[in-house]
């Protein structure tokens, strides 16, 4: 990675050719990783069912309509209707939107404030002892009782979800970046840039950060995964979003009361949920084989 | 030894009083006045003004904490707002379904994980490795809410095998509390499975390429007696530290579990706690929780270090 570097002093041209031959072999060795690529396409799959929302559903996911409440899923009802007679295909389409938009400023703004701990813990050692005592005490309470536990005191609403799993969800990127620094500060190149008169900062943010990069994005895979599941979890304990928000688990938590005579209900959603979270885990699995070297087998 | 593991208990103490001090806080974090916030809408001046009173609302924040820990160390957690009794009580009233399901999960986590991960290793890169992996991996993807409803569907409506739901207390009938608790258990031990699958293929791959386990086969030990005892059995070790971990898992999977089971323990307080606004209930069930899983994973740690000599204590 450091050979990147030196190459770009010696030339643009050389440097950009390098850089292409590099991510080529990266997209290689991501391209022989079956759980990465299986993971890739469903993540592509739910990425762009939510984008296409509003183009193929025919319906309104909140349009209530009594006339056709409990409809078992057939002709233009391809997933059926929920006790309002909401349409379940809409709801289900739409709710891909809700949980990424929440899995996705969930893992930026954890990224972001584990990014900064940790670069902070890894360089000052006052920072160090009173962010990483926070962050063990983050770790002892199981992400998902914290989330419930913020949302008490927090309220039903969107982006205190967000808040709450960012919280939950923070300590173990702090963690992995906090790692990361503490070996990379003293590698050779980080060495060269002290030597040459850059300040902490200039190498903390210049040199050691594109490094721990690849372990940001692990993390960040497996986060999103578990922000999507704990927030259905949160939505279906009735926690997270308000009612009426077309959210998997709030979805799920209409449906239970249906279980017999309307089993689609619970049984679509379910589905999504699972997609959407075994396609970020196998996402991450796959990076981790190709970014991370002590699992890469040559 | 005995240096170790005073060690590793005096390493808990500032993570449970950071704990301590969060949960402390917690009821802070409302908008506006907690008490009026806990009541409601429908609550008139002199209830609010009683709540505050209780709460210690009145004085001001270092002398509240100092009162709210001194009282939590002597296990004075408060009075539940919605239940009028004690929250320790509360609490101890509930844990025995979410300890008998705790137990159980553990195991029948124990039992997939090393299973598939033993299975996985010894037939290293093949369809069956991929497919033990693939199997435990969806545990961590499935809602084990959604796993949950299937299974009570399935099992519950359908074939009529198990409770749908409820509990049927220990004193009454053993074996009608564990019928109760069999299916969440196998949801929670599902879903927490995946990791020590993991760890079970990786310490078996490395330890199965050691020469003690070539001895063995040499020596004529038939291979189900070489995986599963020689092997094994030094393979197992890191997998101890794994299942500690996992409680994160479990215990914050209770929550959701049973709701879906309507299993009346410590999971279901909370849950109720939460809609409840009872703050005292939720600020002793994270302590509670968050001093089980401390105390469980130095537990661990002295039973690795206990188990395997080759541990040096420093």
């Amino acid at each position: 990675m450091s050979a990147e570097r030196t190459v770009a002093i010696a030339g643009g041209g050389a440097a950009r050719r390098l850089r292409a031959l590099r991510r080529r072999s990266l997209w290689g060795l991501f391209r022989r990783s079956r759980p990465g690529m299986v993971g890739a396409v469903l993540v592509a799959i739910v990425a762009g069912v939510a984008l296409a929302a509003p183009w193929i559903t025919l319906r309104d996911p909140l349009a209530l309509n009594p006339a056709v409440r409990l409809r078992a899923p057939a002709g233009a009802y391809w997933f059926g209707t929920d006790d309002f007679g909401r349409d379940l295909f809409s709801r289900v389409v739409y709710g891909s939107r809700v949980s990424l938009e929440i899995g996705t400023l969930v893992v930026l703004a954890s990224g972001a404030l584990g990014i900064l701990a940790g670069i902070a813990a890894g360089y000052f050692r006052l920072a160090d002892a009173v962010i990483m005592r926070m962050v063990d005490a983050l770790l002892a309470i199981p992400p998902a009782l914290l989330a419930i536990a913020l949302m008490a005191v927090l309220g039903a609403r969107v982006s205190n979800v967000v808040v709450a799993l960012t919280i939950a969800y923070v300590p173990q990127l702090t963690r992995v970046v906090r790692s990361q620094v503490l070996v990379l500060r003293e590698t050779m190149f980080a060495e060269a840039a002290r030597s040459s008169g850059a300040s902490d900062r200039r190498i903390a943010f210049l040199h050691v950060l594109p490094n721990a990069w690849s372990v940001v994005m692990i993390q960040s895979t497996v986060t999103f995964a578990d922000a999507v599941l704990t927030e259905a979890g949160l939505s279906y304990l009735g926690v997270g979003e308000p009612p009426g928000v077309p959210s998997w688990g709030n979805i799920l938590s209409d449906g239970r009361n249906y279980m017999v005579q309307a089993p689609w209900m619970t049984l679509f959603p379910g589905f999504a949920i699972v997609v959407c979270v075994l396609g970020l885990n196998l996402l991450g699995d796959g990076l981790r084989d190709v970014l991370d070297p002590r699992f890469r087998e040559w | 030894m005995a240096r170790f593991i005073v060690r590793r208990l005096v390493s808990v103490v500032p993570v449970l009083l950071l704990v301590a001090v969060f949960a402390f806080f917690l009821v802070h974090l409302t908008p506006g006045d907690p008490a009026a916030y806990m009541l409601g809408p429908l609550a008139t001046p002199a209830q609010i003004d009683h709540l505050r009173e209780a709460l210690n609302l009145n004085v001001s924040l270092p002398i509240q904490f100092e009162r709210w820990f001194l009282g939590a160390l002597q296990g004075n957690l408060g009075e539940s707002l919605f239940m009028s009794i004690p929250v320790p009580l509360a609490i101890w009233q509930r844990t025995e379904p979410t300890f008998l399901l705790t137990l159980m999960a553990v195991a029948i986590e124990v039992l997939i994980g090393v299973s598939a991960g033993v299975v996985a290793a010894t037939r290293r890169n093949t369809w069956v490795d991929q497919l033990a992996i693939a199997f435990t991996s969806l545990g961590l993807s499935i809602p084990s809410f959604w796993l949950g409803l299937n299974l009570i569907f399935f099992f519950g409506v359908n074939l009529r095998v198990l409770p749908v739901a409820g509990y049927v207390p220990l004193g009454v009938s053993w074996i009608g509390a564990i019928r109760s608790l069999l299916m969440p258990a196998c949801a929670l031990g599902f879903i927490s499975s995946a990791l020590v699958a993991r760890m079970t293929r990786a310490s078996m791959l490395e330890v199965l390429s050691q020469d003690f386990v070539r001895t063995a086969r040499a020596k004529g030990v038939a291979e189900r007696g070489v995986i599963w005892r020689h092997a094994l059995r030094n393979a197992i070790l890191p997998v101890i530290t794994v299942v500690g971990n996992s409680f994160a898992i479990l215990l914050g999977g209770l929550v959701v579990t049973e709701q879906v089971f309507a299993i009346p323990g410590v999971g279901l307080l909370v849950i109720h706690a939460v809609l409840h606004r009872d703050y005292p209930v939720i600020q002793g069930v994270l302590l509670y929780i968050v001093t089980l899983y401390v105390f469980i994973n130095v537990g661990m740690d002295i039973v690795y270090a206990l188990v395997d000599p080759r541990i040096k204590f420093g």
